[in-house]
């Protein structure tokens, strides 16, 4: 067993490193999780529209109530009415949404002229802004639906009608199998999705060093001219491989309770270590793969990089999956992390067990074909190294 | 003695060609996944209609306004959002439990509606809308029939007139988050410049390489050893950039605005920035080469995030709770010239940020110079 114990001993001697690219990523996958709130494509998003009001028709009992309505649906941040800092305040996110109300508008308004337009700005990739976009429509459409059939009625009135009907809504039910709507009981799932970028670079960067002492041709000379068979050699180096692995996917994927304490009981849990200490595997052989390939530090870190943030990103980590391109998805499908969240998105919406038994299988399947393709690259080596 | 060791770090760099492949193509190919993923979010036109289903009980066959307004959203024309499906609850619920309609009406007494979904999504948030829409129109028509009832004529009227209220009056250009990605990736391409400059600063110092032992002997002032390396290093970043710009520019269409020379001068002082950056972890540090290469890395992807590499959010984030970190934050600075470039029409934020680069990279260079002057070795 002594290739397993100089696995170790390697490890013992760039601890410093594993330490430094465990915390590190360990912190952008917490931080992301924090403060990612995936792209709140449903209404039942509890943040408010930030909206800058520049009403130039406040005289207006109608201006004045579009105002107030504003105010109970949005957030009003005050803003300098000023070109320069209306640009700011869009350039860093103060305001997602900038209404200005022209002079007159009130009253043209009222007789149905419509010759007088609000003036709108809006950050074009913000959802909160076009949901704001569409009350507002509404609160109109109705406004001037009244004025036009009651024309006797007072503008008071009529913006207390408007408001009480807008107050009707439907009821929302979620068919049988209950996932919580809030939600803040679902980000942990969200910090697994986050965890596929952050799990991927610690693999290929911490076994590719370790695997790069082993791989150095001197080493490599030496160790092929001595009596220990090569299977016996890369067994151990694999069940070094693996100990890590599971050392690792067990700090990353701990974590998730020290995030979300309340949910050590959940059931859906296990499936989702489950998951994980699969794509745990996927990575290391990749990491596998890479290791035996690549010479110097550099281009380690790069490739580290490219893979890890690469394949998030077309597979839907950041950019959530049903958001991206079919063609995209296409080609993410013949990636391993695509199945990981896609299984992870299964979990959530409590799918039926099939699905998600692919994807898991899809996964060790995709472990198996890289640590075949590393043995075949590694037996080619050998014959021509010599 | 500037040409010799500019030219003699230029050749030396330019050997190193697998680094200096892999450190021009990483961005180009993280370019490339970022404008894959993409391509879908600035087209959304592609609106495939939904699919659901209303259960056809004795509330839906009474109510006055819901069969038609359904019908109207549900049939060819250029209104059609639905696909629409009339059923009993139990078979509406199985469609649903099969995924084959992404949600269902129910109606209920009273004029009331109930919406059953089974996950939220951008479909099932269009189906409430429409059941809210339908339902605040109703309840309005029944407040204006109640005081009106002849007003019934101007109600057909104004029911199919699609108005607009508003008129899209937009700044030069308008804040993009994918144009926040593209110059978050241009930052780290930036950073990754640390590399080189922790490679220079290796070889000028006697404990890191022997060669760094015997420029060490050479009576040369170590400023300029150092400083004319740096240059060299921070002249193959540069070029390395350009590249990612050329390539962002013109296969994948980032647009940067139309100022050429300023584009050139951010790319300048975001590579000095980067170059910098390296050598001040090369020289604080005193540890083995592994462990540096270790904080480069972890410190440029901290740097991205914050300044929005992976998604855009936490960019406006740091912004409005804690501004000073995005002038601390080489990254922000960076991507922030670069968007200030495209945003504003003016330049001041811009050159405040360019200021500020150069600044910082003075500033650095400064303290490795500090740091390396007077290195003696008790024994190497």
């Amino acid at each position: 067993m002594q290739v397993f114990k100089v696995y170790f001993k390697v490890i013992r001697k760039n601890l410093s490193i594993m330490l430094v690219y465990v915390i590190i990523f360990l912190s952008l996958a917490v931080m992301t999780t924090l403060f990612n709130k995936p792209a709140a494509v449903t209404e039942f998003s509890s943040t408010k529209c930030r909206i800058a009001v520049i009403n130039d028709d406040a005289g207006a009992v109608f201006a004045q109530g579009m105002e107030n309505y504003l105010a109970e649906n949005a957030e009003i941040v005050s803003v300098k009415t000023d070109k320069q800092s209306l640009q700011d305040a869009l350039f860093f996110g103060d305001v997602e949404y900038i209404l200005h109300i022209p002079k007159g508008f009130s009253e043209d308004f009222l007789k149905g002229g419509h010759n007088i337009l609000l003036e709108k700005t809006t950050k074009p990739d913000s959802t909160a802004a076009v949901q704001l976009d569409f009350l507002l429509t509404r609160y109109l459409g109705l406004a001037s639906t009244y004025s036009a059939a009651l024309p006797d009625i007072t503008t008071t009135q009529l913006i207390t009608n408007v408001k009480n009907d807008l107050k009707n809504t439907a009821e929302v039910t979620l068919s049988t199998q209950q996932k919580a709507v809030d939600n803040t009981d679902n980000t942990f799932y969200s910090y697994f999705i986050y965890l596929t970028y952050s799990m991927m670079a610690v693999m290929i960067l911490g076994v590719t060093s370790i695997m790069m002492v082993f791989m150095n041709s001197d080493v490599r000379k030496r160790n092929m001219a001595s009596t220990l068979p090569n299977l016996s050699f890369n067994l151990q180096l694999f069940l070094g491989n693996i100990v890590f692995s599971v050392a690792v996917w067990a700090i990353l994927c701990g974590f998730v309770y020290v995030l979300h304490p309340a949910q050590i009981g959940n059931a859906d849990m296990v499936m989702l270590f489950v998951n994980s200490l699969v794509y745990t595997l996927v990575c290391l052989s990749i990491s596998f793969l890479i290791g035996s390939l690549i010479k110097s530090k550099n281009v380690q870190n790069i490739i580290a990089n490219v893979f890890s943030l690469g394949l998030s990103f077309i597979s839907g980590v950041f950019v959530p999956q049903e958001l991206l391109g079919d063609t995209v998805t296409k080609i993410s499908s013949f990636t391993p992390t695509y199945w990981y969240v896609k299984t992870i998105l299964n979990l959530k919406a409590a799918s039926d067990t099939l699905p998600i038994v692919y994807g898991i299988l899809i996964q060790l399947g995709f472990a198996a074909a890289f640590l075949i393709i590393t043995l075949v690259i590694s037996k080619n080596k050998r014959a021509t190294n010599a | 003695m500037f040409l010799h060791i500019f030219t003699t770090r230029l050749k030396c760099l330019m050997r190193d060609f697998g680094m200096m492949f892999w450190t021009a193509l990483f961005p180009i190919l993280l370019a490339t996944l970022f404008g894959l993923a993409f391509t879908n979010l600035s087209s959304l036109d592609t609106f495939k209609e939904i699919p659901i289903a209303v259960v056809d009980n004795a509330a839906y066959q009474m109510s006055p306004g819901l069969k038609p307004a359904l019908e109207g959203v549900s049939s060819e024309g250029e209104n059609k959002m639905f696909l629409l499906t009339a059923c009993s609850e139990e078979k509406a619920a199985q469609l649903l439990k099969d995924d084959k309609i992404k949600g269902y009406l129910l109606p209920l007494e009273g004029d009331k509606l109930r919406v059953v979904v089974k996950e939220s999504g951008i479909s099932q948030t269009i189906l409430k809308s429409f059941a809210d829409h339908y339902l605040q129109v109703s309840s309005a028509y029944k407040e204006i029939l109640m005081q009106n009832p002849s007003a019934i004529q101007a109600l057909m009227d104004t029911t199919q007139k699609d108005v607009n209220y508003f008129k899209e009056v937009s700044t030069d250009a308008k804040p993009d988050d994918t144009l926040v990605y593209y110059f978050a990736l241009i930052a780290m391409a930036c950073l990754y410049g640390g590399f080189q400059g922790l490679k220079e600063v290796s070889a000028v110092q006697a404990n890191q390489t022997c060669q760094g032992a015997r420029v060490n002997l050479a009576p040369v002032h170590k400023m300029k050893v150092f400083g004319y390396s740096l240059l060299a290093a921070v002249l193959i970043q540069i070029l390395t950039i350009l590249l990612l710009i050329c390539y962002l520019y013109f296969v994948i269409g980032v647009q940067f605005g139309d100022k050429l020379g300023y584009i050139i001068l951010a790319v300048v002082a975001g590579s000095f920035m980067g170059v910098a950056f390296g050598a001040m972890v090369g020289a604080v540090m005193k540890k083995r080469e592994g462990i540096k290469i270790a904080v480069i890395i972890g410190l440029s992807m901290i740097f991205s995030f914050l300044s929005g590499l992976m998604f855009p959010a936490i960019k406006y984030i740091v912004a409005r709770n804690v501004p000073i970190l995005s002038y601390l934050n080489p990254a922000s600075l960076i991507s922030d010239a670069f968007y200030a470039l495209y945003y504003y029409d003016t330049l001041n934020r811009y050159f405040l940020n360019i200021g500020l680069l150069f600044g910082f990279s003075g500033l650095l260079f400064l303290i490795v110079y500090f740091i390396m002057r007077r290195q003696k070795y008790a024994s190497l």
